[in-house]
C-alpha cells in the first residue's frame, strides 16, 4: 500500500502548481485595467420631472503610461462630464454606462451634489438605499447640496486647480474652520437620520456672479440645507449654520466680531463646548420643554482696531463681547430651525437620553411639529480669553 | 504536541474570526447601544463549556472526547456520539468555509465564480489539515499579534469619528436586550469544546485553566470593542441594518488624506485567521472520526471531508441570505445543543454513575 503522506510529497511541486495557477485563473474574473475605468469623483443629482431623475458624473479617466493626452505624457485625462436620466437613480446610473466606454467606478468617488428639487422628493430617499445597498460608494463619500441644477456645478471651473473635487474638498474644508457651512460625509448624514431626535443637515453650495469676477461663475460654500428625514425643508444662512454647528458641539475655529472700545475686535474660537440638557428647575408645561444650554467657549484674540493698550483688567469685558455676540447668533438659528419645524440641532436627542421611555411613548411622534417649535431655553455661554496675541495694542503713528 | 500559549491564542482566534462577521450586528439589534455589554453576557456560555472540558479531561487525561465516551455512555452510544461530534465539528468548517467563500466573493472578487473561491478555498484548507496541529499552531503563534495591532488600527483610525451620544440613553433595551443579544453568540463562546479534542496534545500545567479563562475575557473585550466602535461610528441603526458590519467599518477607516482605502489591510489578516479556524474544525473532525471509526491513517479522510464541506456548503447556503438567516435562526439551537446541552448531560452521567465509571477507567 502506498503511503499517503509519500503521494503528497511526491507532488508537492505539482500541488503549489495548481493553487499558483488557480490565483492566476481568479485575476480573470475580477481584473482592472486602470486605462479602462472612469473615475466618478463627482456626481450630481437632479429632479427633471416628479417621475424622471437627471444624473451628472465629472469623470477621470487614466490614459495609457505610453499615449499622450494634451501634450503630457501619461497623467491624469481632461475631466469630462456625461449625463444621463431614467425614472429612478439605479436606472439613470444604468443609463449613464450607455455613454462611455470604461468602466464607471465610484470607488473614488469624492462628492455628490444634490439639487434642491432632488432632495425635496422621495428620490432622494430611494437613492439612498441604492448607495449603500450597491455598497460601491464608501461613507466617505460627502454630500452638497445646491438651489440649482447640480450638473450646472459640475461645468465650473474652480481657481487654481483642475481636480473639481478636490477644489470642492478644500472649499468645504475651509467652510467647516470658520463654520459659515460644514461637511457632511454619506456616514454622517445617515447617523442624524436614524438617531432619535435629530435630523440631518447638508451644506450648500452657492453658484455666485459678480461684476468683481467679470460675471465668471464662482462656486462658495457658505450655509446648509436642513432636512427633516430624507426630504429638504429649507434654507440655513452661514450664521444660522454656525449657530447650529455650536450647539451641536462641532469643533472649529470661528472668527467673531464686535465692537469695543473705540474699535472692533475679532477673535477667534480655539475651542467651543456645548452640553444640552433638560432643565429642572423651569416652571414649563408639558407642552413646553424647557432646556439649558451651557457653552464654554475659548480663543484668542486676533485683531483690534482700536488704538487702546489691552490690559489684565480688560479681559472680563472682552469676554463679555464674546457672549454677547454669540447668543443672538444661537437664539436666531433655533428660531429658525422651530420655523422650519426640523430638530436639525437635536434638544429632542437630549430629551430621549434623559427619558427614554416618555419620550418614545408621549413626544416621538410630534415633536418637530408640536413640541420643537414651542421649546423653552436658557443659554449660559462662559467665554475664556486664553491669549491676546503677540502685541498689546495696534500700531500708532509718532506725532 | 503543543503548547497552552499557542492553543490560548487559538481559542481566541477561533470565536474572533467569525464572531466578529455577525456579532456586532446581531448584539446591536437587539441590545442597542447595550450591545457592547453582549458578549461579555456570551462568555459565560464559553465559561461553562470550558469548566466541562476541564473537569473531564483531569479525569480522563489523555484521553480525548470521543475515546472516554464510551465510558459515560457505553460502546454503541459512544460511536453514535462520537460520530454526532464528527458531523457537529465538520458542520462548523464547512459553514466557516461558506463565511469565507462569501466574504471574498463580496469584498475582493465579485465577478469570479463562486467554484473557482471555494476550490482555492478548499485546496488550502486540504494542504493546512495534511500539515497537522503543530504546523497550525506555530502559524497561530504567528499571526496571533496580527489581531490587536488589527484592532488598535481599527481605533487610532476611528477614533476621531465616534459620535458619543450614540451611547446615551445607557441600555436603551435594558438588560433585556442584551441577554437577547447574548443569545446566538454565545455558540461561538460555545465552539470551545474543541478543546475537548486538544487539551490531550497540550502540554498543562496547573494554572492552564486561569489562561484559556482569560483568553475568553480577551476574546470578549476585544469583541466588545468592536462593537463599541461600530455603534459609535455607524450608530445604532445603521449597525443592525449593515450585513458586514466590521468591514464597512474597516471601509471608512482613514488616516489623515494620504492613507486611504486601506480595508484590504484589515481583510487579509481576518481572512487568514478565519481559514485557521477552518483549519481546526476540520483536523479535529478528521481525529474524530478516525477515532470513532478505528482508523490507523486519519490523513485519507481529508479530502473527502473537505470537498463534500465545498459541496454541501454551497446545497445548504445557495446564497448569502439563506446563510444569514440559517446563522441567525437555526445555528444558535443547533450549535448549542451539542456545546453546551450533551456535555451538561454527559456531566450528570459521570455524576450519577461516577463510582462505576472510575472503576472502568481504572481498568
Amino acid at each position: 500500500m502506498i503511503k499517503y503522506s509519500v503521494i503528497f510529497h511526491k507532488n508537492i511541486f505539482n500541488w503549489l502548481l495548481v493553487i499558483v495557477l488557480m490565483v492566476l485563473i481568479t485575476g480573470c474574473w475580477d481584473y482592472h485595467e486602470l486605462d479602462k475605468e472612469a473615475v466618478i469623483s463627482v456626481f450630481g443629482y437632479d429632479l427633471i420631472s416628479p417621475y424622471h431623475v437627471k444624473v451628472s458624473a465629472y469623470l477621470e479617466t487614466t490614459p495609457k503610461a505610453n499615449s499622450s493626452s494634451n501634450g503630457n505624457e501619461g497623467g491624469m485625462k481632461k475631466p469630462e462630464i456625461i449625463r444621463a436620466d431614467g425614472p429612478t437613480i439605479y436606472e439613470a446610473i444604468k443609463n449613464m454606462s450607455v455613454y462611455t466606454p470604461n468602466e464607471l467606478t465610484f470607488h473614488h468617488h469624492v462628492i455628490s451634489i444634490l439639487s434642491e428639487k432632488f432632495v425635496s422628493s422621495p428620490h432622494f430617499g430611494d437613492g439612498l438605499d441604492r448607495i449603500t445597498r450597491v455598497g460601491a460608494t464608501r461613507r466617505r463619500g460627502l454630500f452638497a447640496v445646491t438651489s440649482g441644477q447640480s450638473s450646472d456645478v459640475l461645468e465650473i471651473k474652480l481657481p487654481l486647480t483642475d481636480d473639481l473635487s478636490e477644489g470642492l474638498l478644500n472649499l468645504m474644508e475651509a467652510a467647516k474652520e470658520q463654520q459659515y457651512s460644514t461637511q457632511v460625509d454619506l456616514n454622517d448624514f445617515l447617523y442624524d437620520l436614524t438617531l432619535i431626535g435629530k435630523e440631518p443637515i447638508i451644506p450648500r453650495i452657492l453658484i455666485t456672479q459678480s461684476k468683481s469676477t467679470s460675471f465668471q461663475k464662482r462656486i462658495k460654500v457658505y450655509g446648509s440645507g436642513a432636512f427633516r428625514g430624507t426630504r429638504f425643508v429649507g434654507w440655513l444662512s452661514g450664521n444660522e449654520t454656525r449657530g447650529v454647528l455650536w450647539l451641536r458641539g462641532k469643533s472649529g475655529h470661528p472668527i467673531l466680531r464686535f465692537p469695543w472700545e473705540g474699535g472692533e475686535i475679532m477673535v477667534q474660537a480655539e475651542s467651543i463646548q456645548t452640553k444640552i440638557a433638560l432643565s429642572q428647575t423651569s416652571r414649563a408645561s408639558k407642552e413646553q420643554i424647557p432646556f439649558l444650554i451651557k457653552m464654554k467657549w475659548q480663543g484668542k484674540i486676533v485683531m483690534y482696531t482700536g488704538h487702546r493698550s489691552l490690559k489684565v483688567q480688560d479681559i472680563p469685558s472682552i469676554e463679555q463681547g464674546v457672549e454677547n455676540s454669540m447668543r443672538p447668533v444661537i437664539q436666531q438659528s433655533i428660531r429658525r430651525a422651530q420655523a422650519l419645524h426640523t430638530d436639525v440641532i437635536g434638544f429632542g436627542n437630549t430629551f430621549y437620553s434623559s427619558q427614554p421611555s416618555v419620550y418614545r411613548q408621549k413626544y416621538l411622534s410630534q415633536w418637530n411639529d408640536r413640541y420643537f417649535p414651542q421649546i423653552q431655553y436658557i443659554v449660559q455661554i462662559k467665554a475664556k480669553i486664553l491669549n491676546i496675541g503677540m502685541t498689546s495694542h495696534a500700531p500708532e503713528e509718532r506725532d | 504536541m503543543i503548547s497552552v500559549k499557542q492553543l490560548n491564542y487559538l481559542t481566541v482566534i477561533v470565536i474572533f474570526s467569525t464572531g466578529i462577521l455577525y456579532l456586532p450586528s446581531i448584539a446591536i439589534s437587539q441590545a442597542g447601544n447595550g450591545g457592547w455589554i453582549s458578549p461579555f453576557m456570551s462568555m459565560s456560555v464559553g465559561m461553562i463549556v470550558l469548566f466541562i472540558v476541564f473537569f473531564f479531561y483531569h479525569r480522563f487525561a489523555p484521553k480525548t472526547l470521543t475515546e472516554y465516551l464510551p465510558l459515560l455512555v457505553g460502546k454503541w452510544g459512544a460511536k453514535i456520539l462520537g460520530l454526532l461530534y464528527v458531523f457537529f465539528f465538520w458542520t462548523v468548517g464547512l459553514k466557516v468555509i461558506r463565511e469565507i467563500t462569501g466574504i471574498v466573493r463580496i469584498t475582493l472578487l465579485p465577478n469570479t465564480p463562486l467554484i473557482v473561491i471555494c476550490f482555492m478555498i478548499a485546496l488550502t484548507v486540504i494542504y493546512g489539515v495534511y500539515c497537522g496541529i503543530e504546523a497550525l499552531a506555530r502559524l497561530v503563534e504567528l499571526l496571533a499579534l496580527i489581531l490587536p495591532a488589527m484592532i488598535i488600527a481599527l481605533m487610532a483610525g476611528l477614533m476621531g469619528f465616534i459620535h458619543w451620544d450614540a451611547f446615551l440613553p445607557l441600555m436603551e433595551f435594558g438588560w433585556q436586550g442584551v441577554i437577547r443579544g447574548a443569545f446566538m453568540p454565545s455558540s461561538w463562546f460555545g465552539e470551545v469544546i474543541v478543546l475537548a479534542y486538544l487539551l490531550p496534545i497540550v502540554t498543562m500545567n496547573k494554572s492552564s485553566l486561569p489562561r484559556f479563562l482569560l483568553s475568553l475575557v480577551v476574546t470578549a473585550f476585544l469583541l466588545s470593542s468592536l462593537v463599541i466602535l461600530i455603534i459609535g461610528v455607524l450608530g445604532v441603526s445603521e449597525a443592525a441594518r449593515i450585513q458586514l458590519t466590521v468591514y464597512e467599518l474597516m471601509r471608512y477607516v482613514q488616516f489623515g488624506a494620504f492613507l486611504q482605502h486601506i480595508d484590504a489591510l484589515f481583510l487579509l489578516p481576518w481572512l487568514m485567521f478565519m481559514f485557521l479556524k477552518a483549519l481546526l474544525f476540520f483536523h479535529v473532525t478528521v481525529i474524530g472520526f478516525s477515532q470513532s471509526m478505528g482508523l490507523v491513517h486519519s490523513q485519507f479522510t481529508i479530502i473527502p471531508f473537505v470537498l463534500l464541506s465545498m459541496v454541501f456548503s454551497h446545497w445548504i447556503f445557495p446564497d448569502e441570505f439563506t446563510l444569514n438567516q440559517f446563522l441567525k435562526i437555526i445555528w444558535p439551537n443547533y450549535a448549542l445543543f451539542f456545546e453546551l446541552v450533551i456535555p451538561i448531560v454527559l456531566l450528570l452521567l459521570y455524576w450519577t454513575r461516577r463510582h462505576k465509571i472510575q472503576s472502568m477507567s481504572l481498568t
